[in-house]
């Protein structure tokens, strides 16, 4: 049991270490990671990752035979689309 | 609670609807006829029923009434379940994933995993799900006993059972396509329902400024109107949700859930598959608000006559029936309709996916290996029945062990997804990772996840790190022992099916 409450106590260190955020089971703690409004940005970050991943994969990966169909039917767009109003949401939402 | 008399109104609504869909899903059932129609609809269903059938195989009844819970308790920090937590994962799964699942022909996805690492991967995971499966169903039937039991004042277990026969009629029939297209219709309902609750109940609170205001005077409502609450949160600090449920839960479940994924399988081709997953994620963008608000509205007109959230008297299931005592003769006769639109949609989602992964993954390699196509016709449709009654007899533990049937439903997936994942990234990203790998990472994974719920740990930071010593374990095994050759990877790891892209 004690080798299992070290390993649960270096969890919580790391977690606490690595975001500044609360030990899972146990106190607060600050830092400037403990802000929301800071966590949006992370939030939006993982979005903005993620429509560049979309605008750069290689046309052959989206499995189109021939031609790129129009706009309105290229999922891609779609795809960039709903990633960017998502990314707003977390953005502007106080 | 005050019970219902139900307007004649609402009554015709409520049979009109039940009758509707009972009648279309035994219409579709006709073209079955083989195990490929009930499990994957013969692999002709388009991409717009299978978008909605996505939407509503994930938000059914245990959501309606789990969230509005959950919306009383927490607010609108409970929208990330559908925004970090589905949004993001579906867009990854349709542009990474999905392809090589499609590809690679599998009915489930045990069997991919059998086949990327070996049966006995196949055979855990096929368990793992098969038991979750049950524990779901159990979820749903608690949130629609539940609602009944309260709204109407029928017993707990005539609920349940009723339930339970209603569903397992078309299901049994009429496989996959009855469930996807009954879905559409039951996603359609699902909205209008939640956007006439959201606009009845502002309405009552004096809008969006009075719902703000009232919940203002409320104590401990401090962050109900943010998305994201600060680390140091007691239930769901924002870095928790990022990593726990951004990076894990809602990645494992819509990539690697059953009842999720064989969907797009049944669609035409790995385009409209692909359109699905995208469709979906645009409908779930504006449905999580509609389904926490309710909630809201609740904690702003019923606070004192509910007990205080968190408190040794709080019942889960209560908030949403008080909610809908609100609406007007007709209305609520659509409220009930598209509550059980939610409920069946996720019953029929989860008990055909369920008999899919038992037939494929557990009958046919261990029971009858050379089982004809029909027999698995037969034996899948049993095992509807076997499934609606486990899930049924498990509602027990639902009602008598967890406060809330969203925070049940969380647990159940905490526990092995976090190792999930790992397996599913690891083998689809490199050709290095291993059997072997594959092995220790879900064992140490589920191991990990068991040992820090018993720990306490909050349900985000155990899939999160159950997922972290999963995957390295994963990885530092795989580095150590012989992987596949490249001809029996094809097709399965992303850098080695290149030319098989194109359909």
């Amino acid at each position: 049991m004690l080798a299992f409450d070290e390993f649960k106590n270096s969890v919580a260190v790391a977690v606490a270490g690595l975001l500044a955020a609360e030990e899972p089971t146990g106190s607060a703690n600050s830092g400037f990671l403990e802000d929301p409004a800071v966590g949006k940005w992370f939030f939006a970050g993982v979005f903005a990752l993620l429509i560049a991943w979309l605008l750069i994969l290689p046309t052959k990966r989206l499995g189109y035979a021939k031609d790129l169909p129009p706009w309105w039917r290229n999922v891609r767009v779609w795809g960039v689309l709903v990633a960017t109003t998502q990314m707003l949401v977390y953005i502007l939402w106080k | 609670m005050q019970q219902l008399v139900l307007h004649p109104v609402d009554i015709t609504l409520v049979v009109v609807y039940l009758v509707a869909i009972a009648a279309m899903g035994l219409w579709l059932s006709r073209g079955v006829k083989s195990g490929k129609d009930l499990f994957l609809g013969g692999r002709s269903l388009p991409w717009w029923a299978v978008g909605t059938s996505l939407v509503v195989s994930d938000i059914g009844a245990k959501d309606m009434v789990g969230l509005a819970d959950d919306g009383y308790r927490f607010g609108l920090v409970m929208t990330n379940f559908d925004l970090i937590g589905c949004v993001f994962p579906v867009l990854v799964a349709a542009f990474l994933f999905m392809p090589y699942f499609w590809l690679a022909g599998v009915y489930t996805i045990p069997e991919y995993l059998g086949r990327r690492y070996n049966s006995a991967v196949r055979t855990y995971f096929a368990v793992i799900w098969a038991l979750f499966m049950i524990g779901t169903l159990a979820t749903i039937f608690v949130s629609a006993a539940t609602m009944f039991e309260n709204l109407l004042g029928w017993n707990f277990w005539f609920s349940v059972i009723a339930t339970a026969v209603v569903v397992g009629l078309y299901t049994t029939i009429g496989g996959l396509k009855a469930v996807v297209y009954t879905d559409f219709v039951s996603c359609i309902v699902l909205i209008v329902g939640t956007i006439l609750i959201c606009i009845v109940g502002l309405s009552e609170v004096g809008g969006w400024s009075g719902l703000q205001e009232r919940i203002a005077a409320i104590e401990g409502t401090e962050h109900h109107f943010s998305i994201l609450r600060p680390a140091s949160d007691a239930n769901y600090p924002w870095p928790a949700v990022l990593l726990g449920l951004g990076f894990v839960l809602g990645p494992a479940y819509w990539i690697g859930n059953q009842a999720i994924v064989q969907r797009t399988f049944g669609t035409r081709s790995q385009q409209e598959a692909r359109a699905s997953y995208v469709l979906c994620a645009a409908i779930k963008l504006v449905f999580p608000f509609l389904l926490v608000i309710p909630g809201m509205i609740g904690l702003a007109l019923f606070s004192e006559q509910l007990p205080q959230a968190g408190s040794e008297e709080w019942v889960g299931g209560q908030v949403l029936p008080m909610v809908v005592q609100l609406l007007p003769k007709g209305v609520l006769g659509i409220i009930l309709g598209a509550f059980l639109a939610g409920v069946m949609s996720n019953l029929d989602s989860y008990v055909n996916s369920a008999s899919t992964l038992v037939v494929t993954d557990i009958y046919k390699p261990f029971i009858h290996r050379d089982a004809s196509d029909h027999e698995c016709l037969v034996v899948g449709r049993w095992l509807v029945v076997v499934f609606l009654t486990g899930g049924a007899g498990a509602s027990y533990l639902v009602i008598t062990r967890f406060s809330s049937v969203y925070e049940a439903f969380q647990t159940f997936l905490s526990f092995f997804q976090g190792s999930l994942l790992a397996l599913l990234l690891a083998g689809m990203l490199s050709k290095r990772t291993t059997q072997w790998g594959g092995v220790a990472g879900m064992l140490t994974g589920v191991g990990a996840a068991a040992a820090l719920h018993v720990a306490g740990y909050l349900f985000l930071w155990v899939a999160w790190w159950s997922f972290v010593v999963a995957i390295s374990t994963t990885i530092l095994v795989s580095l150590v022992t012989k992987p596949y050759d490249d001809d029996r990877l094809r097709g399965l790891v992303y850098s080695l099916s290149a030319d098989e892209e194109t359909t």
